[in-house]
């Protein structure tokens, strides 16, 4: 029993010996900031980044090929703790998030034939233009959802699902989708046409119950300008629009939602207003009470923080506050 | 001679028992013709008319965009009315022309009449071929004018007239021997002259004894032979029956016939050369097999280019059973169709209408390498393993074992006893190869 | 259009071959060699089989619904290893080896790697082997067939199998006489003792004869193992036949057959290409030979398929056949 214990023992001590030195010895060279950058990245090798993987991402970032906020699945905090490595600054950039302009789930959809084949979109767009009855919208077989590193897509009732706070906006579900209908779009416009039909709103009725008909009513109520119909279709201008959300209540179809929650609110400064009216006046929701000889107030509840009050107001008294 | 051997291979049966026994008949004029734009490789062709404008049959009314690229002829006498997207075999809309058929004269009156074709220049006779527009009539739509005008540094030495048809179900080209066998001959010497072949084989499937007599007994010239092929598919493929009557395989990874000194021509497109240098005809008609135990009344049909496919079933009599598939082209690799409004097109060689009860479920199950694909596919693939690789996105890997010489015969998704759609699989694994050079391209 | 057509991809007619019918006509090939079986042995063969039959399904069965895969032991796969691995089995063995076989080769042989067509090894005989190396006694317990198959003699041999007998009388006389206690055509026909299936050439060869007919095996493989272990054994036959048995003897006794024709020609765990299903089927007849005529154990079948299993990965990269056109780059 002694001797196998010694020499098991002693060959052990040896060979961890010998690996201790040839680690040191045969160590390549290497920048030292690379160890430094993987160790702020998450690791996943998820390819987010466009790279196959966090290391080619981090000698990307040395070479000053690749942003050093490029790892969107690390977010803000990764960007922050790679520019200290580097001693460089970040600016803040846009969050972006993917969103599937489609809303045509089985119950509002038909189906033009009956598939037989593998399921994925990119392969069934091929087989007679792809089943669902529109020819653009969501094929819903699941490409986007098997290409999505951060799981955040879900198939449900044939239409694909983005799940906005799982999403990094890395983009690699815009470039799977055959039909092109997933886009990115910055997280703070959160009111989207979710419809991608070019199709007179007689046709879209044959096949879809939920797309747009390009019926222009969003167009005459926005008060921003921010959303014009073109080729049969509602799209917004992300620049004008103040995610209001005036287009959402009068869409018939219902093709357009706000997919996060308002988070601007409008706040009177008591001591600067001259309790003119103009605000009260001007407000689309109703949301500001008040009268002559008092300040007015915004009531929060019905605040959708699209900026009109601030336009009018000549005393300069109304300012927005994100609530989030 | 001696033949020599292609690997793999199906025998399906060839149902041919439906209509080859059936003439040839013509089509009635339909009321109103839909003409793609597309009808072949290369560019669509650009519209030379507007709406309200009156075409007579034979009219030019596309041309050409580009060398690769074929002119369109309006195929009724009648008046334009529209130029829209429309139903396309492809699944998709696709421009196409519409006139609506007007007055009695729809007969295609010859504008000219060539006593002796063969004492002009070779090199005169292929603007016939292209002013005609006419494409591979056997489905892949090549523009024959660019075919029959191989580089200066390619010599042809044999030109092989395609007659094997063997694709299950289709009688056109059986038919066509049988109905203009001196016509095809005609049309065989004209590209012989053009190619200055040397040699000449007309090859016909076992499974046509009648066709072969007869294209035999009419051939004078002894650089025309008749060679009768074992029944086997995909016989009638380009590159496998290269390999059979010449003994060469056309190499690998973007080869081409012309690389071992031959040209390929189906017997539709040869007839149509045929008429087209003759007689000047422009090609605004095709032989069409309307078959499968579908349709009530099984028919081989002269139709014009543009009829709607609802026209032709209804006068075969509809769907006789339940309604399961219906399919342009042979039954191996023709296209699915959903709407019957799509027209025909200078490459359908088939309406191919399949009962409900003749179409499986769609049940696949995982690979069990039992190797009958391995065994069948004539390209000596591993189709297996491109099936588990496309499934996977292991593209790269794919690639390495030579995805991209895939012919899409379909021989190994007939074999497969797991119900695998290896070609569909295929196909798109070929699409993401491609989709991902062209994004390293443009990096 | 009224009715709701069916589109796919081409192409749009398919053999009508799947599966299912495959391993029922596997089954059915089976057939002559398990009535032999049940006939020479009696009541206690059948019941083997029933209970290789019986625990397979619910071993398959159960661990699809564990693992949350569809169920799906109608496709017969289990069915095809369960007859096959009883008839790996003496007649005499006890029940709870039949079920513990079952278990190894159902869950450890195939559904932990994913079910059926991913599996490396032979469910079978990885079933065989776990129980041939844990329970050597019981599987060596060999009995006389109690009707041996047109016959009546019943008093010839204690009941171990040809190559088993011949191996121990190497061993205690160390050479093999000139006559021995059993003759070709007993073995050809099936009237010596041995596992449940592997008695009785001729049940085989009809078997096999089945399915080479209707192309459901390959022929390469059991030709190559056959010839392979035939030439070998008659090599050193003719080179010391005191010290080697007959090479007709190897042929028609012990599991080739079984195993060249039902158990190497396993769909699943041989190469997809025919040079590789050749050097498949010579290493398998290699091993076979070198275990019979060299090692411990008597019969080297099971061990070969194994082992050769192992390498049908490799065989099929090495293999890969000539791509239509393609110029090899010397």
């Amino acid at each position: 029993m002694l001797p196998e214990l010694i020499s098991l023992t002693g060959i052990g001590f040896i060979a961890s010996i010998g690996l201790g030195i040839a680690a040191k010895r045969l160590a390549i060279k290497e920048d030292p900031r690379i160890e430094k950058i993987l160790e702020a990245l998450p690791g996943a090798n998820c390819g987010a980044c466009g790279y196959a993987g966090c290391s080619a991402f981090a000698r990307a970032v040395l070479a000053e090929e690749a942003p050093v906020d490029g790892c969107l699945a690390g977010g803000v905090s990764t960007g922050l703790k790679v520019a200290e490595v580097l001693g460089k600054k970040v600016e803040k950039t846009e969050r972006m998030v993917a969103v599937v302009a489609c809303q045509g789930t089985g119950t509002y959809t038909r189906q033009r034939f009956i598939y037989q084949g593998i399921d994925n979109c990119r392969a069934a767009v091929n087989i007679g233009g792809g089943s669902k009855a529109c020819a653009y919208g969501c094929l819903g077989l699941g490409s986007c959802q098997q290409v999505c590193p951060f799981g955040a897509i879900t198939i449900k009732d044939a239409l694909a699902v983005i799940d906005t706070e799982a999403c990094v906006g890395c983009g690699i579900c815009v470039d799977e989708c055959p039909r092109d209908i997933i886009h990115l779009v910055p997280r703070k416009v959160s009111v989207q046409v979710l419809c991608s039909s070019q199709e007179t709103g007689k046709n879209v009725r044959d096949f879809c119950d939920i797309g747009c008909i390009g019926c222009k009513r969003c167009e005459q109520a926005c008060p921003f300008n921010a959303i014009t119909v073109k080729n049969n279709l509602a799209v917004i201008d992300p620049g004008k629009c103040t995610a209001c959300g005036i287009c959402v209540d009068v869409c018939p179809q219902q093709t357009l939602k706000a997919l996060l929650p308002i988070t601007r609110q409008a706040e009177i400064d008591p001591g600067k207003c001259i309790s003119c009216g103009k605000c009260k006046r001007v407000c689309p929701f109703e949301a500001i009470f008040g009268s002559k000889g008092a300040p007015y107030e915004i009531l929060t509840g019905k605040c959708r923080g699209c900026g009109l009050c601030i336009n009018q107001c000549e005393a300069d008294a109304i300012t927005m506050t994100e609530v989030l | 001679m001696i033949l020599h051997h292609f690997p793999g291979g199906i025998h399906p049966h060839d149902e041919k028992e439906l209509t080859a026994h059936l003439p040839i008949e013509d089509a009635p004029i339909p009321s109103r013709v839909f003409i793609p734009l597309s009808q072949h490789i290369g560019p669509p062709a650009e519209p030379i008319v507007k709406p309200g404008d009156p075409v007579r049959v034979g009219d030019k009314i596309a041309e050409a965009r580009g060398f690769v690229s074929a002119n369109i002829h309006a195929s009724v006498t009648g008046t334009v009315r529209a130029i829209r997207p429309y139903p396309h075999a492809s699944g998709r809309l696709a421009p196409a022309i519409e006139i609506e058929s007007e007055g009695e004269d729809q007969v295609y009156v010859p504008t000219k009449d060539r006593q002796d074709p063969l004492s002009l220049p070779p090199q005169t006779l292929i603007p016939f071929i292209r002013e005609a527009g006419i494409v591979g009539m056997g489905g892949a739509t090549f523009p024959t004018h660019v075919k029959l005008s191989p580089p200066e540094d390619k010599s042809i030495h044999t030109l092989i007239i395609n007659g094997v048809e063997c694709e299950p179900y289709l009688t056109a080209d059986h038919r066509l021997m049988l109905e203009h066998t001196r016509d095809i001959i005609e049309g065989i010497m004209y590209i012989r002259y053009i190619l200055n072949a040397s040699f000449s084989f007309v090859a016909i499937e076992i499974n046509k004894p009648d066709a072969i007599r007869m294209m035999q007994n009419n051939i004078s010239d002894p650089h025309i032979r008749v060679i009768s092929l074992p029944k086997r598919y995909p016989q009638g493929a380009e590159k496998q029956l290269i390999k059979t009557i010449l003994g060469q395989e056309v190499p690998s990874g973007g080869g081409l016939p012309m690389d071992v000194g031959a040209v390929v021509q189906n017997v539709g497109t040869t007839f149509a050369i045929y008429e087209a240098i003759r007689w000047g005809k422009p090609l605004i008609e095709r032989i069409t097999t309307v078959t499968g135990r579908g349709i009530k009344t099984p028919k081989n049909l002269r139709v014009r280019i543009g009829t709607p496919v609802r026209d032709i079933i209804a006068l075969c009599g509809g769907w006789k059973e339940v309604p399961g598939k219906l399919i342009l082209g042979g039954p191996m690799m023709g296209i699915n169709q959903y709407d019957d409004a799509v027209p025909v097109t200078k490459g359908t060689s088939g309406v191919l209408l399949l009962p409900r009860e003749e179409v499986g479920e769609y049940h696949p199950h995982t690979c069990v390498r039992c190797g009958r694909c391995v065994t069948v596919c004539p390209m000596g693939l591993l189709p297996n393993f491109l099936g588990v690789f496309s499934e996977h996105a292991r593209f790269a890997d794919a690639e390495r074992l030579h995805l991209l010489d895939c012919i899409e015969c379909g021989s190994c998704t007939y074999v497969c006893p797991a119900k695998r759609p290896l070609v569909q699989m295929i196909r798109y694994a070929k699409g993401e190869v491609l989709r991902r050079r062209k994004k390293v391209a443009r990096q | 259009m009224k009715e709701t057509l069916i589109l796919s991809s081409s192409p749009h007619i398919k053999s009508p071959e799947t599966i299912p019918s495959i391993m029922f006509q596997v089954c059915l090939a089976l057939l002559p060699a398990v009535f032999v079986g049940i006939y020479s042995f009696g009541a206690r063969a059948a019941w083997i089989i029933l209970l290789s039959i019986l625990s397979t399904l619910f071993f398959e069965a159960a661990a699809q619904k564990i693992m949350g895969r569809p169920i799906a032991i109608r496709d017969g796969s289990a069915c095809v290893t369960a007859i096959l691995l009883a008839l790996n089995l003496p007649p005499t063995v006890p029940w709870w080896l039949v079920v513990i076989g079952s278990f190894f080769a159902i869950i450890i042989g195939k559904q932990i790697y994913g079910g059926l067509g991913h599996n490396p090894f032979n469910p079978a005989l990885v079933g065989r082997v776990v129980l041939l190396i844990s329970f050597p006694a019981q599987m060596t317990l060999w009995a006389f067939p109690s009707h041996p198959l047109f016959s009546t003699v019943t008093d010839t041999l204690s009941g171990a199998t040809p190559l088993g007998w011949a191996k121990t009388h190497l061993i205690t006389h160390g050479a093999i006489p000139a006559t021995l206690p059993f003759n070709i055509q007993q073995l050809f026909i099936g009237q010596t003792g041995g596992c449940i299936g592997e008695i009785s050439a001729l049940a085989l060869l009809i078997g096999a004869g089945y399915l080479l007919w209707r192309k459901i095996i390959p022929w390469i493989i059991p030709v190559s193992f056959i010839a392979t272990t035939f030439f070998i054994t008659g090599v050193f036959w003719m080179i010391n036949p005191h010290q080697y048995l007959n090479p007709v003897y190897h042929l028609f006794s012990g599991g080739l057959l079984l195993g060249a024709f039902f158990m190497a020609t396993d769909m699943v765990t041989n190469p997809v290409t025919n040079l590789g299903m050749l050097l498949f089927g010579i290493g398998c007849g290699l091993l076979t030979a070198v275990i019979r005529l060299f090692g411990g154990y008597p019969e080297g079948v099971s061990f070969a398929i194994l082992l050769m299993n192992a390498t049908t990965p490799l065989l099929d990269r090495w293999t890969r056949p000539r791509v239509f056109g393609e110029v090899s780059n010397s």
